[in-house]
């Protein structure tokens, strides 16, 4: 009986530092996966969806999705035109049921992996729902190069 | 008892009226702000704007330097790109000089050579220029002499055209643009290279373009 007095603040104490502590920790920003994700090398001849709300590997909050794949890219690649540029295509895929108007730009570099080509400039196409489109862009320089094309939302 | 509460009423009334504020709006003003012309902006229409100017020419320019005719001779070819046929008959208000001068300018830079672009639209500027040397005003500076100016081998032409259409009830408007661009062959009239960019805004703001 004369424990009660003691016992009751050191519980409500325990609750409210265990409270705290999850508290923080779920405040201490992104979890390893999405770091991974926005801070991982993409290297080149690649496609980004630099809108995570398209295409995304990481759980969005508590009780978010923990991935989200709006828009794909089933195939993207690089040939040469008739004056020697080059041209990127990339078919886009949509899984959802709504059209999707999306922004695309391409960065060319140098097989040494320096940005050339004048500079990217965002096209806008539309994926229609549950089908594919392909957005192209053609380089102005003839020399061989490699791209990294952006994908995002139409602003 | 209710006279004297309607009059304490009716003071405090007058009080409170003396106290309404009659006060500047001292809240700061929106300050300028720099945009990016790639991306819409805060005021955005039905018209063309600085992100289709942009997308529509930099589209044209790549494509044209992908066109055999145009960008793969042994001797480069002479073009006028200016807005000379460059009609403006859509709704839309837009200087045509915005699309013809990026294109050119544009191209200019990217083609480094494979094309050479005269500048028929400064015409005047240089036929002066060779009067003054031919009267000896000035000498003949330190190129060359030649006996004219250049000729054009393409000239761009075009049109952009639109189609409106409004939602009575919702006061929503929308606007199909189609902008043609089209290389003529300044000797045999053919058309050896074209372009196209078409799109459709819907809207419901009243946006004034100037």
């Amino acid at each position: 009986m004369t424990a009660k007095p003691f016992f009751m603040p050191n519980l409500f104490m325990a609750a409210l530092l265990l409270g705290a502590a999850l508290i923080t920790g779920c405040q201490s920003g992104m979890s390893k996966k999405e770091y991974q994700q926005r801070t991982e090398d993409h290297g080149y001849n690649t496609v980004l969806f630099t809108d995570y709300d398209l295409n995304r590997d990481f759980k969005d909050g508590l009780i978010g999705p923990n991935k989200v794949i709006r828009l794909t890219s089933t195939g993207h690649g690089i040939q040469r035109t008739d004056t020697g540029t080059s041209q990127v295509w990339v078919e886009l895929r949509n899984h959802t049921d709504y059209d999707y108007r999306v922004e695309a730009r391409t960065r060319f570099y140098t097989e040494g992996g320096m940005p050339t080509d004048a500079e990217p400039v965002w096209r806008r196409l539309t994926v229609p729902a549950n089908g594919n489109a392909v957005y192209r862009e053609k380089s102005v320089g003839t020399e061989r190069l490699q791209y990294v094309v952006e994908v995002r939302q139409t602003r | 008892m209710t006279i004297r509460t309607l009059s304490a009423a009716a003071v405090a009334v007058a009080l409170l009226a003396g106290c309404a504020p009659s006060q500047v709006d001292n809240v700061r003003g929106q300050a300028t702000v720099y945009e990016d012309p790639q991306s819409a902006g805060r005021v955005q229409g039905v018209g063309i704007e600085s992100q289709d100017v942009v997308a529509m020419t930099d589209e044209m320019m790549r494509d044209m330097l992908a066109n055999q005719i145009l960008a793969a001779r042994a001797t480069p070819p002479r073009i006028i790109i200016d807005n000379e046929y460059f009609r403006n008959e859509s709704s839309s208000i837009i200087n045509t000089n915005l699309l013809t001068d990026r294109l050119r300018v544009e191209l200019n830079r990217a083609a480094n050579g494979r094309m050479v672009f005269v500048g028929r639209h400064y015409a005047d500027m240089v036929e002066k220029e060779r009067q003054l040397k031919r009267d000896g005003a000035v000498d003949g500076g330190t190129i060359r002499k030649t006996q004219a100016t250049a000729g054009g081998d393409y000239r761009l032409g075009g049109r952009i055209a639109s189609l409106d259409a409004i939602d009575r009830n919702t006061q929503t408007r929308s606007r199909y643009h189609q902008v043609t661009f089209e290389m003529v062959d300044l000797e045999l009239g053919t058309i050896v290279w074209s372009g196209a960019y078409e799109m459709r805004k819907a809207a419901q703001d009243n946006v004034l373009y100037r």
